[in-house]
């Protein structure tokens, strides 16, 4: 079962209500078992659905990311969170998820995470020469020609 | 009228310019520089691009579909390529991506062209604009000279028909274009 | 702009003479503003990189800078062809975290209006379609379809493409009677419709050529890419949200999952024509069903303030399943409020199936995936 391999490599695993929730299982992976933990997963014929991160330097000093697996035959939606430091690595399942691949790019994008081991890290949301990672809490974006700063009635 | 139909109008001989003389004729003989009448025909029969950016762009295709038909006003051949094209209809959010392939296209479209500015997001921003924004370009005048706006989130396709017959009066009344 | 300096045939280490095409971000038969550069020897396809972000709207920044009412606006803008499925799936999502109960007379409104949306976005895929594959006419036919039910929601909601007619807890306004009528009637006369396009359509012997056979999906994509929606059910698999996780009530309809075994362009645009069936199928249901009492619930906390956590609510969207992950602190601003689109997995798998088509194929392709370009791009 799924859950017996995983308890080798997680920190912590929870059972959580579907119907409040929406997925069934929580654990809380931590950052070099992550390639073994999709492994798990991958050989249980799960899918990613996900890939997400959390900006949570203020509150926790790290970046979380969530990744979230389903599968299709008797369903189950596990939701794995990793915490990494702000300036770490971590590594990339698109050897064994190729879906992760824009996924990762997309928290590259937005966050500025970058993924070891992924074939071609590049934007793909914003301009390839574009400085910035929008969806940290402190982004602040420089001005633009594109917007009006004086008009500030939100 | 000035004169009523019976009663011709006397034409001086060796009037002192053409202005005198078309003040004359003009109740009769409408007299037109050709500009004149290649724009009441551009007006008729304007191409536009298709250039469907983002929810707008569904009910432009509405507008040019069975029930509201543009081909009835002469609109209804949208071109693909923008150097076929006078008119780009800007519909939907112009991302900051997008920014430099609309300018692109602007410059591929060949004079006379216009400019049309459908729905809220390509008048100011619309429904994504807030402070500090970081992803739209707020107005497509910030682009290309845009001629008629049109608000609305969506806009109905009647508007886009409003749109349409204004610009037609716009180049009817000779207006300068920008290309 | 700096040129691609790739943009010039070349020799490539087998001899190939081969040259790099760019189709979009303008281009009729992209369905929105979506980039894909192509690798071509000749008219087949060596590799397809899809390249977007031509329409990033920053709706999860906007989601963090606003209240979850506030929101309301941008889940019908994140996919507009969807719009009343995805403003209402908002709306269930927050009523499941703070267990919200809505009114069964509610529930069978946003039942008829999320199906009549369904049966509207399946009409346009139909339209574009096959105007891609050089047939102009249903084009013409399906608008027509289309704008009855239009005209329906235009009725109760005020609005005919991006919906805001779903609130916490219930509906913006009752529905009448003459609002039964109408949709009952339009039922019965789509079912008409649907024969006569299954004959203009599924005959047509260019059509039949340009799309059985077509990009084909292989069993493996399914879960590497996370295939959702008509082009999973096209590959056998009878997956759909409204029957796997059940939300609003589905649970009491009766209604096929219809499938396929293909998996070509021909085997998807069967599946989404059935689904139009089965829609109306449950829209009867509704109208028949739907019992008097009110249209929203009593007690909506005026302040939503949902317990801290994870959250994650999916919808069965047009096209595919529709999930929304949403953090919330404790206070009445998401901390993190992911959109996980259908089109975004969709189209991730679509290089996979390019390579060694023909360029003429990939329009099929794509038109048979069916993306709605600013989900991608949220």
């Amino acid at each position: 079962m799924i859950a017996d391999k995983l308890t080798s490599l997680v920190q912590d695993s929870t059972d959580v209500e579907y119907d409040a929730r929406g997925y069934n299982k929580h654990h809380v992976a931590p950052a070099d078992t992550l390639l073994q933990v999709a492994e798990v997963f991958q050989s249980e014929d799960f899918y990613l659905e996900m890939i997400t991160c959390q900006d949570r330097r203020e509150t926790d000093t790290v970046f979380r990311l969530v990744y979230q697996f389903t599968r299709l035959k008797s369903p189950q939606r596990h939701i794995i969170h990793t915490d990494i430091a702000p300036d770490a690595v971590p590594s990339s399942i698109v050897s064994l998820f190729p879906s992760a691949d824009w996924y990762e790019r997309e928290i590259f994008d937005m966050y500025g995470i970058s993924f070891d081991g992924h074939p071609d890290l590049k934007r793909i949301l914003m301009d390839e020469d574009y400085t910035g990672y929008p969806l940290l809490k402190d982004f602040v974006d420089p001005p633009t020609p594109y917007r009006s700063e004086e008009d500030a009635d939100g | 009228m000035a004169n009523a139909p019976s009663e011709l109008p006397i034409v001086q001989s060796d009037p002192k310019n053409i202005d005198e003389l078309r003040e004359q004729i003009e109740p009769l003989i409408h007299l037109n520089t050709l500009e004149n009448l290649l724009n009441q025909a551009r007006s008729r029969s304007l191409w536009p691009l298709t250039f469907g950016l983002a929810c707008c762009a569904i009910e432009m295709m509405a507008a040019g579909a069975s029930r509201f038909d543009l081909d009835r006003i002469g609109a209804g051949v949208f071109r693909p390529s923008a150097r076929q094209a006078d008119v780009m209809i800007l519909a939907g959010t112009i991302s900051r991506k997008m920014a430099e392939p609309i300018k692109t296209l602007w410059d591929q479209m060949p004079s006379p062209k216009w400019a049309i500015a459908m729905g809220g997001c390509t008048i100011d921003g619309g429904p994504f604009k807030y402070p500090g924004q970081y992803a739209i370009v707020e107005g497509a005048d910030k682009l290309v000279p845009v001629d008629v706006y049109i608000p609305g989130c969506p806009p109905r396709p009647e508007a886009l028909f409003a749109a349409l017959f204004k610009l037609e009066e716009k180049i009817r009344a000779g207006k300068k274009f920008n290309g | 702009m700096q040129m691609d300096s790739r943009f010039q045939v070349e020799q490539d280490a087998e001899n190939r003479n081969t040259y790099y095409l760019n189709m979009g971000p303008q281009h009729p038969s992209t369905h929105g503003v979506l980039r894909i550069r192509l690798h071509l020897e000749g008219e087949t396809i060596l590799s397809a990189e899809p390249i977007i972000g031509y329409g990033h709207r920053a709706h999860e920044k906007m989601a963090e800078n606003r209240d979850y009412l506030q929101f309301l606006p941008n889940p019908s803008r994140v996919d507009y062809l969807a719009g009343m499925i995805y403003n209402i799936g908002y709306c269930q999502a927050i009523e499941r975290m703070l267990g919200i109960e809505v009114p069964e007379r509610a529930e069978y409104i946003r039942i008829m209006g999320n199906e009549l949306n369904r049966i509207s976005s399946h009409l346009l895929w139909l339209g574009t379609f096959l105007m891609d594959l050089g047939a102009f006419t249903p084009f013409l036919y399906v608008f027509d379809d289309r704008e009855k039910i239009l005209d329906i929601l235009d009725r109760i909601t005020g609005s005919r493409l991006t919906y805001c007619y779903g609130r916490f807890g219930g509906v913006t306004l009752d529905v009448n009677d003459e609002f039964l009528t109408c949709v009952s009637n339009f039922c019965t006369y789509f079912s008409d419709r649907m024969k006569m396009f299954e004959d203009l359509v599924i005959g047509n012997v260019i059509f039949r050529e340009r799309s059985i056979g077509v990009g084909i999906f292989s069993q493996d994509l399914v879960n590497q890419y996370a295939i959702s929606g008509p082009c999973l059910r096209a590959m056998g698999h009878a997956n759909d949200v409204r029957k796997d996780e059940p939300y609003g009530i589905y649970d009491r309809f009766d209604f096929d999952v219809p499938t396929r075994t293909e998996a070509d362009c021909f085997a998807r645009s069967l599946v989404r024509m059935d689904e139009m069936r089965q829609s109306v199928r449950i829209i009867q249901q509704a109208v028949s069903d739907i019992p008097d009492g009110p249209f929203i619930a009593a007690k909506v906390p005026k302040r939503i303030r949902p317990p801290e956590g994870d959250y994650y609510f999916c919808v069965e969207s047009p096209r595919g399943s529709f999930g929304m992950y949403i953090v919330s602190d404790g206070s009445d601003i998401p901390y993190r409020h992911k959109l996980r689109t259908p089109s975004f997995s969709n189209l991730s798998a679509m290089p996979a199936v390019m390579a060694g088509t023909l360029l003429a194929d990939t329009v099929a392709i794509l038109g048979s995936i069916d993306i709605v370009v600013p989900e991608i791009d949220r």
